[in-house]
């Protein structure tokens, strides 16, 4: 009972608290922004008292009646660690927003929204029942929309325009699938559907492959992924590292739903979904690698690591019965993402704060004397690389075996070639760090040399103190998280516990091998081909913003193309009764108009006048009424006519 | 005491002509005449509902055809009710907004007439009947589209009349052909072609596409449409009312009378005739939606959204099942509701600074926080987001389609439903997010009587998304006889 009441307060309290907060903050942005951390804290405090309660068995809550369908709540291990994640990382971003948006206009606004996001990003991961997981869904693509356009430039309004086109088609394609799955199981509870799905034939595939698709455009799976390079930019960076760090995994979230719960851990669909993380792994960062905008560098990286956890799925339907390992690791990668890209979004935040800059060129040694920001970024950068010692070594190794485990079991050169994919991307993500890193914190730079002493507030620093310390803790002592996600696994329809020592020769090695090759990108290609020196001073460059793009030249495009084609379609429906009157009417009034005799004609009707005021009177009358009965006559013609052609 | 069902129909009607002497005599008079005058219909009809015994009467009847025949039924009431709770809320909005455009006088009476016609279309009992009513209503909303009496309202206003007039009279055609066949018009739920035998159905097919058409007029079926636009001349809480609910679903309603009262569900797949209907209905669809995108004026955008909503309503009705069949009549109650408040809120915009096209709205937001706050809600509702009354429909409408084993109707429900956001999202983001930063930035959103009707039926939107099912099992109820 207790379970059940805390599971509605974690919902409604942020929803709540976003309106109080709003109006608070019409008195005092002071109270508000307390208000506010101190709710997030709660919410949090209440997350992790569940904790007992959720171990003893899952917490289930339905409220029959709302939409129709009530409203089914359920919290078991598994979705505790979304939840878990989600609140925390909440909380520490809410307390470094209230820091980051001081020069900010527009502040209550953002924390109303902030808050409503939370509410139902919470209600993603609880939700039970799949419409309601869908509205949820929907809410937070129109409550973090009013995030990612804060600047309300030209810009931030362009980057939403996409997002919130994307979500909403997306939403749609995902509707689509919900009616179809609706229409032929009957039943909306998530654990129930599976079972029926089943038994379908190939449409089931169909209904997958469209919810795939919905939660695909948040999960950013190529090629769904064109809004990812414009709106982290926009955004304001904590609205960037929510998005990279929880709202990203609502989408997983949801294709982890569709493969494991729906699908039953189909092996076509969790071997497309394979192919997909490891393109996204790749083309995610490359492409990363070229850019020169720390935050677009992180979003493309968001991309990359969002392909490790889909790897990750897909190897959970490929292994079948062994998939034990597959789970381990994405869940643990979906924990460590979380931390370390937020903790790395924060640190380019604080040098928005300061700089008001982000790009690599232009702050180029902002960070070589600055000896906290320094070390803060530089654990996150040895967490997302897969350093030993950092929660990313843990849960990539992890992630890697699970590969190798499916290599062995099906040896055939795909799934070769898809290891050594992962070993390259894997490199990417070490050449595109030290890119940003040498750059921002290596060189040399005379002019930011002992200035900027005004000092970054506390607030914002301690959540960056506070995930180095989770992500080292978590790196050095994987057993922690390893045993929450033990009780977690059984809802993946296997038992046991991995055996794993993560700190082996044979582990470290591979490590070391991959950071070793990521080096090696970094001086051969990135320092080589895509620094350009200019005198003294050199600067990165873009090559590949002339390339094929995506979204330039395949979908802008033939929408547009569509567009224009179906308006003048319609445009010339819509005339047509109209026109076709018009011209009908002209031509008989033409008709009308002609005159046998002229001139007898006008002289009678000159006589006319004169003589009968009456009939005249009447002549007029006629006259007036012919128009409108005329087209009534017309219309009824026209109907006439089509009623003919339809009987015969 | 049958009668007595006669009074929320005639009481309009005497109020209203009592009202052309009463409504001169003063400000607050006037408000008093009007809104009691509405309020007290609201009741008399509630209490009639309640009353047991016998809902039909015969007010004359000189032949089977000829027969003035009146009859409560339940979707009647639903019909009834909408009407006349809405009525209210319009009432309130336009006390403040006619201000603006004078002649309040004779807006007001035939404002009320207009009430008891559409509760007449509402307790009709037969075809003959209705399509009295249906005449009546074009006649007594026509003052209302001119009254402006600008060139261009005449204009329109002639449009409006030669469309609906147009189409009542081939529909009149199709009432006379049918009564050869039928011998009665009575509304019988299961359709008065029960007993009788098919022999030609390629006439029969004909008569219900005359029918469809015709009446199809009224619910802007494309492409006898282009009357609705026009229309939107006329002053806000005409436009609102009249256009997005009593006029246009009046259209609708009377379709469902003849598809699901006169011809039944069976006959109409016998003839084939929701084939050829579905093809128009899919071009009402994407047309209105498309269209919708090119308008610059927002209540011409308003107008096209409409007709494309219509269409969702009327697929509902021709698709002939029990669940499109809800989510049509479920959309006939949220679209009213949903289409209201976005016509009161681009109403209440035009009344405060006379801006009526987009460009000119930027940063409005600001200004009218709470008028802006119900129009981005109506409008997520109407793209059919959760948790909204929009979504329900089109759950249900959607269900009804593959019901049908039809994709193509979902598909074009989500396609529609993505135009939707895109012809109003922008609206949105304009007046919220774009406009340049000002310091003090002066209130201006409408008047109390204004702004209460706007916010209560924004109230409505999100209650019936998250509680549907008071309503939704009412029409289920009506729903389950007919299909």
């Amino acid at each position: 009972m207790i379970g059940q009441i805390a599971l509605l307060i974690i919902l409604l309290l942020p929803a709540v608290a976003g309106f109080v907060g709003y109006l608070i903050g019409k008195k005092s942005e002071r109270n508000r922004d307390l208000f506010n951390i101190i709710i997030t804290g709660i919410e949090f405090l209440i997350v992790i008292l569940l904790y007992k309660e959720v171990s003893n068995a899952p917490v289930n809550l339905f409220i029959s009646d709302i939409m129709g369908t009530g409203l089914h709540l359920k919290l078991d291990i598994f979705r505790y660690i979304f939840v878990w994640i989600s609140s925390f990382i909440w909380f520490l971003t809410t307390m470094y927003s209230t820091q980051y948006l001081i020069k900010y206009k527009n502040r209550n606004r953002y924390y109303a929204f902030f808050m409503l996001t939370l509410a139902s990003t919470i209600g993603i991961f609880l939700s039970e029942n799949i419409l309601n997981l869908f509205t949820f869904f929907e809410i937070m693509s129109f409550t973090s929309y009013a995030l990612i356009i804060h600047d309300e430039d030209q810009y931030a309004l362009d980057a939403g325009k996409i997002y919130i086109g994307m979500a909403i088609a997306g939403g749609m394609v995902l509707l689509m699938g919900l009616f179809l799955l609706y229409e032929y199981t009957g039943v909306l509870n998530i654990t129930e559907i599976g079972e029926k799905l089943i038994q379908l034939g190939n449409i089931k595939y169909l209904i997958s492959f469209l919810i795939i698709v919905g939660f695909g455009v948040k999960a950013s799976i190529v090629p769904l992924h064109v809004w990812v390079s414009k709106v982290y930019p926009a955004a304001p960076t904590p609205a960037s590292a929510i998005l990279s760090g929880v709202l990203l995994k609502t989408g997983l979230f949801g294709i982890l739903i569709t493969t494991q719960y729906l699908m039953q851990g189909d092996f076509m669909i969790s071997a497309v979904i394979l192919i997909l993380g490891l393109m996204n792994m790749f083309i995610g960062g490359l492409l990363a690698l070229f850019q020169r905008n720390i935050k677009r560098i992180l979003a493309y990286s968001g991309m990359s690591q969002a392909g490790y956890i889909l790897v990750g799925i897909g190897l959970m339907g490929v292994l079948k019965e062994n998939k034990l390992i597959a789970v381990y690791g994405t869940l643990y990668h979906i924990i460590n993402h979380a931390l370390f890209k937020v903790l790395l979004f924060m640190g380019t935040g604080i040098i928005y704060m300061v700089l008001h800059e982000v790009s690599i060129n232009q702050i180029k040694g902002f960070g070589k004397h600055k000896q906290g920001l320094k070390i803060v970024f530089l654990v996150g950068f040895l967490a997302i690389i897969g350093m030993p010692g950092f929660n990313g070594f843990i849960s990539k190794t992890l992630l890697h075996e699970a590969l190798a485990e499916a290599g062995h079991r099906y040896p055939n050169i795909g799934l070769t070639i898809a290891g050594m994919i992962f070993t390259i991307s894997s490199s990417f993500t070490v050449a595109y760090m030290l890119k940003i890193f040498i750059t921002v914190f290596m060189e040399n730079d005379e002019k930011y040399k002992g200035q900027f002493k005004e000092p970054i507030c506390k607030r914002a620093l301690l959540p960056m103190v506070v995930l180095s310390v989770a992500v080292i803790y978590i790196g050095m002592r994987p057993e922690t998280v390893l045993t929450i996600i033990d009780q977690a696994i059984k809802n993946f329809g296997v038992d046991g516990e991995i055996e794993i020592h993560f700190y082996t020769f044979n582990n470290i090695k591979a490590s070391l091998f991959t950071i070793g090759l990521g080096v090696g990108i970094y001086v051969i290609f990135v320092r080589k081909y895509l620094r350009k020196k200019d005198g003294n001073s050199s600067f990165y460059v873009n090559p590949s913003l002339n390339w094929f793009n995506l979204e330039r030249n395949v979908y802008e495009p033939s929408l547009m193309a569509i567009f224009t084609s179906t308006s003048v379609v319609f445009h010339v429906i819509d005339r047509g009764v109209v026109n076709f009157v018009h011209y009908t009417s002209n031509k008989v009034n033409k008709f009308s108009g002609m005159q046998i005799k002229r001139d007898s004609y006008g002289q009678i009707k000159d006589s006319y006048v004169e003589m009968n005021s009456l009939k005249d009177f009447l002549n007029k009358l006629a006259k007036n009424m012919n128009s409108l009965t005329y087209s009534v006559f017309i219309v009824a013609t026209i109907l006439v006519v089509t009623l003919v052609m339809l009987t015969f | 005491m049958e009668p007595i069902i006669l009074i929320p129909i005639i009481l309009p009607f005497l109020l209203g002509i009592a009202g052309t002497k009463i409504l001169f005599k003063g400000e607050k008079i006037k408000t008093f005449y009007v809104i009691s005058a509405v309020t007290i219909n609201l009741l008399a009809l509630i209490g009639i509902l309640n009353i047991e015994g016998a809902k039909a009467f015969h007010l004359l009847k000189i032949n089977p055809f000829l027969d003035i025949y009146f009859k409560i039924d339940k979707l009647g009431i639903l019909f009834a009710l909408l009407a006349s709770i809405l009525w209210i809320f319009t009432t309130f909005y336009s006390l403040a907004y006619m201000k603006h455009e004078g002649k309040e006088e004779r807006f007001f009476v035939f404002f009320i007439l207009t009430l008891g016609i559409t509760l007449g279309i509402a307790f009709s009992g037969n075809l003959f009947t209705l399509y009295i009513f249906y005449e009546l209503l074009t006649l007594a909303t026509f003052p209302l589209v001119i009254h402006a009496g600008t060139k261009e309202a005449l204009y329109s206003g002639r449009k409006y009349l030669i469309y609906s007039l147009g189409g009542a009279t081939v529909a009149l055609l199709g009432m006379i052909l049918l009564f050869s066949i039928s011998n009665s018009l009575n509304f019988v739920e299961g359709g008065v072609l029960g007993t009788v035998n098919i022999d030609n159905p390629k006439l029969l097919l004909t008569i219900y596409m005359v029918m469809f058409l015709g009446f199809g007029v009224k619910a802007a079926i494309v492409p006898f449409h282009s009357w609705l636009p026009a229309a939107m001349v006329a002053p806000t809480p005409v436009s609102s009312l009249l256009h997005a609910v009593a006029v246009v679903k009046s259209g609708i309603f009377v379709l469902v009378r003849v598809c699901y009262f006169v011809f039944g569900a069976e006959t109409i797949r016998q003839i084939h005739g929701n084939i050829y209907t579905s093809v128009l209905v899919f071009i009402t669809i994407l047309l209105g939606s498309l269209l919708a995108l090119h308008q610059e004026n927002l209540k011409k955008r308003l107008a096209y959204s409409t007709i494309s909503q219509l269409g969702y309503i009327v697929l509902g009705i021709i698709l002939l099942n029990e669940n499109a069949l809800i989510g049509g009549l479920l959309h006939l109650v949220n679209h009213a509701v949903i289409k209201i408040t976005l016509f009161f809120c681009v109403g209440a915009i035009y009344f405060m600074t006379h801006k009526k096209n987009i460009n000119e709205i930027k940063g409005i937001g600001k200004q009218m926080p709470v008028t802006m706050t119900c129009f981005s809600i109506a409008s997520i509702s109407l793209i059919g987001i959760p948790p909204t009354n929009g979504f329900v429909s089109k759950w249900y409408l959607a269900l009804g389609g593959l019901t049908e084993n039809k994709i193509i109707f979902p598909i074009i429900l989500l396609l529609s439903a993505f135009l939707t956001a895109a012809y109003l999202l922008p609206i949105v983001v304009t007046a919220f997010f774009h406009g340049e930063e000002k310091k003090d930035i002066k209130k201006l959103d409408p008047p109390i009587k204004m702004l209460v009707p706007i916010i209560l039926l924004t109230g409505i939107t999100i209650f019936l998304g998250l509680f549907p099912n008071v309503l939704l099992h009412y029409i289920k109820s009506i729903v389950e006889n007919l299909v």
